[in-house]
Protein backbone atom coordinates (compact mmCIF):
# COMPACT_ATOMS: atom_id res chain seq x y z
CA UNK A 1 0.00 0.00 0.00
CA UNK A 2 2.86 2.34 0.92
CA UNK A 3 4.70 1.47 -2.31
CA UNK A 4 1.54 2.29 -4.21
CA UNK A 5 1.24 5.66 -2.48
CA UNK A 6 4.88 6.49 -3.21
CA UNK A 7 4.28 5.62 -6.81
CA UNK A 8 1.31 8.00 -6.84
CA UNK A 9 3.47 10.73 -5.32
CA UNK A 10 6.27 10.26 -7.82
CA UNK A 11 3.81 10.42 -10.67
CA UNK A 12 2.98 14.01 -9.68
CA UNK A 13 6.58 15.18 -9.22
CA UNK A 14 8.12 17.58 -10.07
CA UNK A 15 5.27 20.04 -9.56
CA UNK A 16 4.75 23.01 -11.84
CA UNK A 17 5.34 26.41 -10.15
CA UNK A 18 1.57 27.11 -10.18
CA UNK A 19 0.65 23.79 -8.56
CA UNK A 20 3.51 24.06 -6.05
CA UNK A 21 2.40 27.51 -4.92
CA UNK A 22 -1.24 26.41 -4.87
CA UNK A 23 -0.42 23.56 -2.49
CA UNK A 24 1.83 25.85 -0.44
CA UNK A 25 -1.00 28.39 -0.13
CA UNK A 26 -3.38 25.68 1.10
CA UNK A 27 -0.91 24.29 3.65
CA UNK A 28 -2.09 26.41 6.63
CA UNK A 29 -5.79 25.82 5.94
CA UNK A 30 -8.67 26.01 3.52
CA UNK A 31 -9.11 28.91 1.09
CA UNK A 32 -11.55 29.93 -1.62
CA UNK A 33 -10.54 30.64 -5.23
CA UNK A 34 -9.75 34.35 -5.05
CA UNK A 35 -7.93 34.09 -1.71
CA UNK A 36 -5.94 31.20 -3.16
CA UNK A 37 -4.97 33.27 -6.20
CA UNK A 38 -3.80 36.27 -4.17
CA UNK A 39 -1.99 34.06 -1.64
CA UNK A 40 -0.12 32.33 -4.46
CA UNK A 41 1.02 35.71 -5.79
CA UNK A 42 2.11 36.77 -2.29
CA UNK A 43 4.02 33.56 -1.55
CA UNK A 44 5.88 33.74 -4.85
CA UNK A 45 6.57 37.48 -4.38
CA UNK A 46 4.58 38.23 -7.50
CA UNK A 47 6.31 35.66 -9.69
CA UNK A 48 3.36 33.27 -9.93
CA UNK A 49 0.29 35.25 -10.93
CA UNK A 50 -2.34 32.97 -12.37
CA UNK A 51 -5.69 33.84 -13.88
CA UNK A 52 -8.98 32.10 -13.07
CA UNK A 53 -8.51 29.79 -16.10
CA UNK A 54 -5.16 28.41 -14.97
CA UNK A 55 -6.30 28.31 -11.34
CA UNK A 56 -9.42 26.24 -11.98
CA UNK A 57 -7.69 23.96 -14.50
CA UNK A 58 -5.16 23.16 -11.77
CA UNK A 59 -7.88 22.81 -9.12
CA UNK A 60 -9.83 20.42 -11.35
CA UNK A 61 -6.76 18.26 -11.96
CA UNK A 62 -5.83 18.22 -8.26
CA UNK A 63 -9.40 17.40 -7.21
CA UNK A 64 -9.49 14.50 -9.69
CA UNK A 65 -6.22 13.10 -8.41
CA UNK A 66 -7.22 13.43 -4.76
CA UNK A 67 -4.52 15.97 -3.88
CA UNK A 68 -7.02 18.57 -2.69
CA UNK A 69 -10.69 18.36 -1.72
CA UNK A 70 -13.60 20.68 -1.39
CA UNK A 71 -14.45 21.67 2.14
CA UNK A 72 -18.00 21.06 3.35
CA UNK A 73 -17.96 24.22 5.41
CA UNK A 74 -19.61 27.30 4.01
CA UNK A 75 -18.73 30.83 5.20
CA UNK A 76 -21.05 32.84 7.37
CA UNK A 77 -23.40 34.66 4.93
CA UNK A 78 -22.85 37.89 6.86
CA UNK A 79 -19.08 37.63 6.52
CA UNK A 80 -18.68 36.32 2.98
CA UNK A 81 -20.50 35.12 -0.14
CA UNK A 82 -21.98 31.77 0.86
CA UNK A 83 -21.75 30.46 -2.72
CA UNK A 84 -17.97 30.41 -2.46
CA UNK A 85 -16.34 26.99 -2.43
CA UNK A 86 -13.39 26.36 -0.15
CA UNK A 87 -10.57 23.94 -0.90
CA UNK A 88 -8.11 22.18 1.39
CA UNK A 89 -5.20 19.75 1.13
CA UNK A 90 -5.84 16.03 1.54
CA UNK A 91 -3.37 13.76 3.28
CA UNK A 92 -1.95 12.86 -0.13
CA UNK A 93 -1.63 16.56 -0.98
CA UNK A 94 0.26 17.26 2.23
CA UNK A 95 2.67 14.40 1.56
CA UNK A 96 3.08 15.56 -2.03
CA UNK A 97 4.03 19.03 -0.86
CA UNK A 98 6.49 17.54 1.64
CA UNK A 99 8.03 15.40 -1.11
CA UNK A 100 8.44 18.41 -3.40
CA UNK A 101 9.99 20.48 -0.60
CA UNK A 102 12.43 17.65 0.15
CA UNK A 103 13.31 17.53 -3.54
CA UNK A 104 14.02 21.29 -3.47
CA UNK A 105 16.13 20.85 -0.32
CA UNK A 106 18.15 18.09 -2.00
CA UNK A 107 18.64 20.30 -5.07
CA UNK A 108 19.91 23.16 -2.90
CA UNK A 109 22.32 20.77 -1.17
CA UNK A 110 23.64 19.57 -4.54
CA UNK A 111 24.01 23.16 -5.76
CA UNK A 112 26.00 24.04 -2.61
CA UNK A 113 28.27 21.06 -3.19
CA UNK A 114 28.85 22.43 -6.69
CA UNK A 115 30.18 25.61 -5.10
CA UNK A 116 27.14 27.81 -5.69
CA UNK A 117 26.35 30.32 -2.96
CA UNK A 118 22.64 30.20 -2.19
CA UNK A 119 20.94 32.54 0.22
CA UNK A 120 17.92 31.06 1.99
CA UNK B 1 -23.75 47.89 -0.67
CA UNK B 2 -22.06 50.25 -3.11
CA UNK B 3 -22.68 49.46 -6.76
CA UNK B 4 -19.74 48.51 -9.00
CA UNK B 5 -18.49 51.09 -11.53
CA UNK B 6 -19.72 50.62 -15.11
CA UNK B 7 -16.37 49.35 -16.39
CA UNK B 8 -16.32 46.61 -13.73
CA UNK B 9 -19.94 45.62 -14.43
CA UNK B 10 -19.29 45.47 -18.16
CA UNK B 11 -16.08 43.49 -17.68
CA UNK B 12 -17.87 40.94 -15.52
CA UNK B 13 -20.61 40.58 -18.13
CA UNK B 14 -18.04 40.07 -20.92
CA UNK B 15 -16.06 37.57 -18.85
CA UNK B 16 -19.24 35.56 -18.15
CA UNK B 17 -19.89 35.47 -21.89
CA UNK B 18 -16.31 34.40 -22.62
CA UNK B 19 -16.69 31.47 -20.21
CA UNK B 20 -18.72 29.87 -23.00
CA UNK B 21 -15.37 29.11 -24.64
CA UNK B 22 -14.86 26.31 -22.11
CA UNK B 23 -16.36 22.84 -22.55
CA UNK B 24 -19.81 22.68 -20.96
CA UNK B 25 -18.84 20.25 -18.16
CA UNK B 26 -15.98 22.50 -17.03
CA UNK B 27 -18.18 25.59 -17.32
CA UNK B 28 -20.99 24.09 -15.27
CA UNK B 29 -18.67 22.92 -12.53
CA UNK B 30 -16.29 25.89 -12.28
CA UNK B 31 -17.92 28.71 -14.30
CA UNK B 32 -19.67 30.46 -11.39
CA UNK B 33 -16.51 30.28 -9.25
CA UNK B 34 -14.34 31.59 -12.09
CA UNK B 35 -16.74 34.49 -12.62
CA UNK B 36 -16.63 35.19 -8.89
CA UNK B 37 -12.82 35.17 -8.86
CA UNK B 38 -12.78 37.47 -11.88
CA UNK B 39 -15.27 39.81 -10.21
CA UNK B 40 -13.10 40.05 -7.08
CA UNK B 41 -9.97 40.60 -9.17
CA UNK B 42 -11.67 43.23 -11.28
CA UNK B 43 -12.91 45.16 -8.23
CA UNK B 44 -9.44 45.07 -6.65
CA UNK B 45 -7.77 46.18 -9.91
CA UNK B 46 -10.24 49.05 -10.35
CA UNK B 47 -9.84 50.10 -6.73
CA UNK B 48 -6.04 50.15 -7.13
CA UNK B 49 -5.62 51.79 -10.55
CA UNK B 50 -9.01 52.65 -12.07
CA UNK B 51 -9.62 51.74 -15.72
CA UNK B 52 -5.88 51.16 -16.25
CA UNK B 53 -5.98 48.44 -13.61
CA UNK B 54 -8.95 46.78 -15.31
CA UNK B 55 -7.23 47.03 -18.70
CA UNK B 56 -4.05 45.43 -17.37
CA UNK B 57 -6.16 42.65 -15.79
CA UNK B 58 -7.75 41.96 -19.17
CA UNK B 59 -4.33 41.89 -20.84
CA UNK B 60 -3.26 39.16 -18.42
CA UNK B 61 -6.52 37.25 -18.56
CA UNK B 62 -7.14 36.96 -22.30
CA UNK B 63 -4.16 34.64 -22.99
CA UNK B 64 -5.00 32.70 -19.79
CA UNK B 65 -8.58 32.23 -20.94
CA UNK B 66 -7.73 31.25 -24.53
CA UNK B 67 -4.98 28.81 -23.58
CA UNK B 68 -6.86 27.08 -20.79
CA UNK B 69 -10.09 26.86 -22.83
CA UNK B 70 -8.16 25.26 -25.70
CA UNK B 71 -6.45 22.92 -23.22
CA UNK B 72 -9.78 21.87 -21.70
CA UNK B 73 -11.24 21.12 -25.14
CA UNK B 74 -8.15 19.09 -26.00
CA UNK B 75 -8.49 17.18 -22.74
CA UNK B 76 -12.12 16.40 -23.57
CA UNK B 77 -11.10 15.15 -27.03
CA UNK B 78 -8.27 13.04 -25.62
CA UNK B 79 -10.34 11.67 -22.79
CA UNK B 80 -13.42 10.71 -24.71
CA UNK B 81 -13.95 11.02 -28.43
CA UNK B 82 -10.61 10.03 -29.90
CA UNK B 83 -9.98 7.27 -27.38
CA UNK B 84 -13.43 5.80 -27.92
CA UNK B 85 -13.10 5.98 -31.68
CA UNK B 86 -9.68 4.34 -31.82
CA UNK B 87 -11.03 0.83 -32.56
CA UNK B 88 -13.19 2.37 -35.28
CA UNK B 89 -10.13 4.09 -36.77
CA UNK B 90 -8.30 0.77 -36.82
CA UNK B 91 -11.28 -0.93 -38.45
CA UNK B 92 -11.40 1.87 -41.02
CA UNK B 93 -7.69 1.47 -41.76
CA UNK B 94 -8.25 -2.28 -42.32
CA UNK B 95 -11.04 -1.54 -44.78
CA UNK B 96 -8.86 1.05 -46.51
CA UNK B 97 -6.09 -1.50 -46.86
CA UNK B 98 -8.52 -4.08 -48.26
CA UNK B 99 -9.90 -1.51 -50.73
CA UNK B 100 -6.36 -0.49 -51.76
CA UNK B 101 -5.43 -4.14 -52.41
CA UNK B 102 -8.50 -4.75 -54.59
CA UNK B 103 -8.12 -1.41 -56.40
CA UNK B 104 -4.41 -2.08 -56.96
CA UNK B 105 -5.01 -5.55 -58.40
CA UNK B 106 -7.88 -4.50 -60.67
CA UNK B 107 -6.21 -1.35 -62.00
CA UNK B 108 -2.88 -3.16 -62.40
CA UNK B 109 -4.51 -5.96 -64.40
CA UNK B 110 -6.44 -3.49 -66.57
CA UNK B 111 -3.43 -1.25 -67.32
CA UNK B 112 -2.91 -1.25 -71.07
CA UNK B 113 -0.70 1.76 -71.76
CA UNK B 114 2.86 2.40 -70.52
CA UNK B 115 1.68 5.44 -68.49
CA UNK B 116 -1.09 3.44 -66.78
CA UNK B 117 1.38 0.69 -65.95
CA UNK B 118 3.88 3.12 -64.40
CA UNK B 119 1.08 4.86 -62.50
CA UNK B 120 -0.23 1.57 -61.06
CA UNK B 121 3.23 0.36 -60.13
CA UNK B 122 4.21 3.66 -58.48
CA UNK B 123 0.89 4.21 -56.65
CA UNK B 124 0.63 0.69 -55.30
CA UNK B 125 4.29 0.77 -54.28
CA UNK B 126 3.90 4.09 -52.46
CA UNK B 127 0.73 2.92 -50.74
CA UNK B 128 2.36 -0.25 -49.51
CA UNK B 129 5.51 1.57 -48.33
CA UNK B 130 3.31 4.08 -46.47
CA UNK B 131 1.28 1.26 -44.96
CA UNK B 132 4.45 -0.56 -43.91
CA UNK B 133 5.86 2.55 -42.25
CA UNK B 134 2.63 3.33 -40.36
CA UNK B 135 2.52 -0.32 -39.27
CA UNK B 136 5.67 0.37 -37.26
CA UNK B 137 3.43 2.19 -34.77
CA UNK B 138 0.83 -0.56 -34.56
CA UNK B 139 0.82 -3.04 -31.66
CA UNK B 140 3.37 -5.88 -32.09
CA UNK B 141 0.47 -8.38 -31.99
CA UNK B 142 -0.41 -7.17 -35.49
CA UNK B 143 2.79 -8.73 -36.90
CA UNK B 144 0.83 -11.09 -39.15
CA UNK B 145 -0.75 -8.16 -40.98
CA UNK B 146 2.60 -7.11 -42.41
CA UNK B 147 3.29 -10.63 -43.67
CA UNK B 148 -0.08 -10.51 -45.48
CA UNK B 149 0.79 -7.14 -47.00
CA UNK B 150 4.23 -8.42 -48.04
CA UNK B 151 2.53 -11.48 -49.59
CA UNK B 152 0.14 -9.19 -51.46
CA UNK B 153 3.04 -7.08 -52.81
CA UNK B 154 4.85 -10.25 -53.88
CA UNK B 155 1.77 -11.62 -55.68
CA UNK B 156 0.88 -8.21 -57.15
CA UNK B 157 4.24 -7.62 -58.78
CA UNK B 158 4.91 -11.33 -59.30
CA UNK B 159 1.75 -11.69 -61.41
CA UNK B 160 1.69 -8.32 -63.08
CA UNK B 161 5.35 -7.53 -63.72
CA UNK B 162 5.86 -10.25 -66.41
CA UNK B 163 2.59 -9.20 -68.05
CA UNK B 164 3.60 -5.53 -67.97
CA UNK B 165 7.07 -6.34 -69.33
CA UNK B 166 5.54 -8.23 -72.26
CA UNK B 167 3.05 -5.45 -72.94
CA UNK B 168 5.76 -2.80 -72.89
CA UNK B 169 7.92 -4.91 -75.23
CA UNK B 170 5.00 -5.44 -77.64
CA UNK B 171 4.14 -1.75 -77.72
CA UNK B 172 7.80 -0.77 -78.04
CA UNK B 173 7.50 1.61 -75.09
CA UNK B 174 11.25 1.68 -74.51
CA UNK B 175 13.42 0.78 -71.54
CA UNK B 176 12.01 -1.24 -68.67
CA UNK B 177 14.92 -0.33 -66.39
CA UNK B 178 12.56 1.48 -63.98
CA UNK B 179 10.67 -1.71 -63.17
CA UNK B 180 13.04 -3.57 -60.79
CA UNK B 181 13.45 -0.69 -58.26
CA UNK B 182 9.73 0.07 -58.39
CA UNK B 183 8.94 -3.54 -57.64
CA UNK B 184 11.64 -4.38 -55.12
CA UNK B 185 11.55 -1.24 -52.97
CA UNK B 186 7.96 -1.83 -51.71
CA UNK B 187 8.54 -5.57 -51.45
CA UNK B 188 11.72 -5.22 -49.37
CA UNK B 189 10.18 -2.50 -47.19
CA UNK B 190 7.15 -4.68 -46.39
CA UNK B 191 9.36 -7.71 -45.72
CA UNK B 192 11.66 -5.70 -43.43
CA UNK B 193 8.72 -4.29 -41.44
CA UNK B 194 7.10 -7.75 -41.24
CA UNK B 195 10.35 -9.19 -39.87
CA UNK B 196 10.74 -6.31 -37.41
CA UNK B 197 7.15 -6.58 -36.09
CA UNK B 198 7.47 -10.36 -35.73
CA UNK B 199 10.75 -10.00 -33.81
CA UNK B 200 9.15 -7.34 -31.59
CA UNK B 201 6.17 -9.60 -30.92
CA UNK B 202 8.25 -12.68 -30.03
CA UNK B 203 10.65 -10.62 -27.92
CA UNK B 204 7.76 -9.17 -25.90
CA UNK B 205 6.20 -12.61 -25.51
CA UNK B 206 9.45 -14.11 -24.28
CA UNK B 207 9.90 -11.25 -21.74
CA UNK B 208 6.41 -10.27 -20.63
CA UNK B 209 7.70 -7.82 -18.00
CA UNK B 210 9.09 -5.65 -20.80
CA UNK B 211 5.90 -5.69 -22.84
Amino acid sequence: MKAMSDETLNRHLPLSPAVFHLLLALAPGELHGYALMTRMAELSEGLVRVGPGTLYTAIKRLLNSGVIEESDQRPDPDQDDERRRYYRLTDLGRRLLQAELSRYARTVKVARRQGLAIEV
Amino acid sequence: MKEDPAIVRRSIRIYRMLLRLYPSAHRHRFGPEMAQVFRDGCRTAHHAAGWRGVASLWLRLVPDLCLTAAGEHLAVLKGTRIMKQKPMLIRTSNWMLGAAIVAGLVSGALAQTPWAIVLCAVLTGLLMVAHALTALRRPPADWWRMWLVALFVFIYYGLLAPMWAKLLQDTGAGSQAWMPPLIFIPLFTCLAVALFKSAQFWWNRARPSRA
